[in-house]
C-alpha cells in the first residue's frame, strides 16, 4: 500500500471559485446527499440528507458511514453490510438503486428511494455518492391503492355472483321458457360477467403480487398434465373459433417438478386464452412441454395476428396492448402478460418470447426443478 | 480466508476485470486490490484487519503495491 493510497483523496479543484461551485452544487441538491472518501468516511452531507436523517452536518461528517446510516430492509431485517446499496456499489463498480428504510437518529425509520455510485478518478475509486429521497408518501399512496382495489374486487364480486346464478338459472329455464332473442341477450349478459370475473380476479392477483402477498405452495406437479387439464378447459373457447388446440411432451426426461399448481396454471391459462384471443378463426395454438436438464419449459405456439417489431420491448408492462390488436379486440385490459411475467419470476422462472406480425407468437417460460422461489 | 472471502474475491474478479480468476495478470490484480480495499472499508472501521487483508492479497500480486489511486 502506498503512502498516497492511505490519504484520502479528493479531485483537485483548480481555484476556489470551483469549490464554492462544487460545494453550492452539493448543497442545492433537493434530496439527501451523501459523500464519502474511499476509506468510507463521511466527507460531505447535504442539508436535505442531514435534516432526513435527523443529524447536524457535523455530526455525520467524519464518521464511518456504516456507523451513521443504518439501512433496514423493507422486510424489517437490517440489511447486512456487504448488502448495503454503497458496499455494492463498490462490489459491482456500477450504480445501485434500491428502495430500503433508514434509521434516523431519533430511532424511527424513514423509507427511502436509494442510489450509491462510485466516485471514479480516471477508473480508479476515489470513493463515493449516496443520494436518497424520502418515499414515505409514494410508499403510503401505493398502500393505500393496493388497499382500495382489493376492496373494491371483493365488492365487486358478490353483485357478480348473484347475477351469475340468476342469469345461469334463467338460462337453464328454471324461470320459464325464453324466447330467442331473451335467450341472445342472456347470453350476452353471462359472457359480459365472464369477462368482468376474469377482470377482477387478474386486478387482485396483480394486487397480490405487487404487494408481495402471494402464497407459494410447492409441491410435485406434472406440467404435462397441468398443459392437458387448461387444454381441456379452453377446448369450448377455441372451438367457438375453429382454432386446433393441442398439447405434447417433446424431449426426454421427467416433466414433473416442485412447484405451485395453481400459479403455474393461472400462467398456463393466461398465456393460452391470449393466444386463442389473438389468433384469427381456423389457426391453431399448442401447447409444448419441453423437460431438459435443470429446469422444464413450456412453449405456447399460436398461428395468431403476431406482435410488432415496434412494440415488442413493451410486452410485459402494464396496461400494454398492440396496435394491430386493438383494432381487432376492444376486449382486452393489457394487464395479462404483465401479470404472467410477475408470476413467472415469483416461481423463480423465466419467461421470454418470439413473434412475427401475421405468422404468429411463442411465449416460452421455464421453471427450475430445484426450488428457487423469490423471497417475499 | 475462508469460503465467504472466496466468493467475495470472486465477484469482484467477475465485476471490475471481467476475467476468469485463473487468467489474471499481475497488473490486473494490483487493479482489483484497488477496488476491494474501498470496498472492504465499508465492511469493517478496523484499519488493522483492512491492511491485513490487502497485504495478503498483495502477496498474490508479487508483492507490489496496488496501483496508486493518484
Amino acid at each position: 500500500m502506498t503512502e498516497a493510497d492511505k490519504q484520502p483523496l479528493k479531485p483537485k479543484l483548480t481555484s476556489r471559485g470551483q469549490q464554492a461551485e462544487a460545494e453550492a452544487l452539493f448543497s442545492s441538491i433537493g434530496e439527501g446527499a451523501i459523500s464519502t472518501d474511499k476509506f468510507g468516511k463521511i466527507t460531505r452531507v447535504n442539508r436535505a440528507g442531514a435534516e432526513m436523517l435527523g443529524f447536524s452536518e457535523n455530526e455525520l461528517v467524519g464518521s464511518w458511514f456504516p456507523k451513521k446510516i443504518v439501512a433496514i430492509g423493507l422486510d424489517d431485517q437490517p440489511i447486512n453490510l456487504i448488502d448495503q446499496p454503497i458496499t455494492k456499489a463498490f462490489l459491482t463498480g456500477r450504480p445501485i438503486s434500491e428502495k430500503a428504510y433508514y434509521r434516523r437518529k431519533s430511532g424511527d425509520k424513514i423509507a427511502v428511494a436509494i442510489t450509491a455510485s462510485p466516485i471514479l478518478l480516471r477508473g480508479k475509486p476515489l470513493g463515493a455518492i449516496e443520494v436518497f429521497r424520502d418515499i414515505t408518501v409514494e410508499q403510503e399512496v401505493d398502500r393505500m391503492k393496493s388497499e382500495f382495489i382489493s376492496l373494491a374486487s371483493h365488492q365487486l364480486r358478490t353483485p357478480l355472483s348473484a347475477i351469475k346464478t340468476y342469469t345461469h338459472m334463467m338460462h337453464d329455464g328454471y324461470m320459464g321458457k325464453l324466447n330467442a332473442s331473451q335467450k341472445k341477450a342472456l347470453n350476452t349478459i353471462i359472457a359480459a360477467s365472464a369477462r368482468m370475473n376474469e377482470l377482477i380476479s387478474t386486478l387482485l392477483n396483480i394486487t397480490r403480487m405487487e404487494s408481495g402477498s402471494i402464497a407459494v405452495t410447492p409441491k410435485v406437479l406434472h406440467l404435462d398434465k397441468l398443459a392437458e387439464e387448461v387444454v381441456k378447459e379452453l377446448a369450448l373457447i377455441a372451438s367457438a373459433k375453429s382454432i386446433a388446440l393441442s398439447t405434447a411432451t417433446k424431449g426426454k426426461g421427467s416433466t414433473s417438478l416442485k412447484s405451485d399448481a395453481l400459479i403455474v396454471k393461472e400462467i398456463m391459462t393466461n398465456l393460452t386464452s391470449n393466444a386463442i384471443k389473438y389468433t384469427p378463426d381456423s389457426g391453431s395454438v399448442e401447447l409444448i412441454v419441453r423437460p431438459r436438464q435443470t429446469e422444464i419449459a413450456v412453449e405456447v405456439r399460436d398461428s395468431g395476428w403476431g406482435i410488432p417489431k415496434y412494440s415488442q420491448n413493451q410486452v410485459f408492462s402494464k396496461f400494454f396492448r398492440a396496435q394491430n390488436i386493438v383494432k381487432r379486440e376492444t376486449t382486452g385490459t393489457g394487464l395479462g402478460l404483465y401479470l404472467v411475467k410477475g408470476l413467472v419470476d415469483t416461481l423463480g422462472g423465466r419467461i421470454r418470447f418470439s413473434s412475427e406480425e401475421g405468422k404468429g407468437t411463442t411465449f416460452i417460460f421455464s421453471l427450475p426443478r430445484a426450488k428457487r422461489f423469490k423471497l417475499q | 480466508m475462508g469460503p465467504a472471502a472466496d466468493r467475495f474475491i470472486g465477484r469482484q474478479v467477475q465485476s471490475h476485470v471481467h476475467k476468469p480468476p485463473l487468467e489474471l495478470t499481475q497488473p490486473d490484480l494490483r487493479k482489483l486490490i484497488a477496488w476491494i480495499r474501498a470496498a472492504v472499508s465499508f465492511l469493517t472501521e478496523d484499519e488493522e484487519v483492512i491492511e491485513e487483508y490487502i497485504a495478503k492479497l498483495q502477496k498474490l500480486s508479487g508483492g507490489k503495491p496496488p496501483i496508486s489511486l493518484d
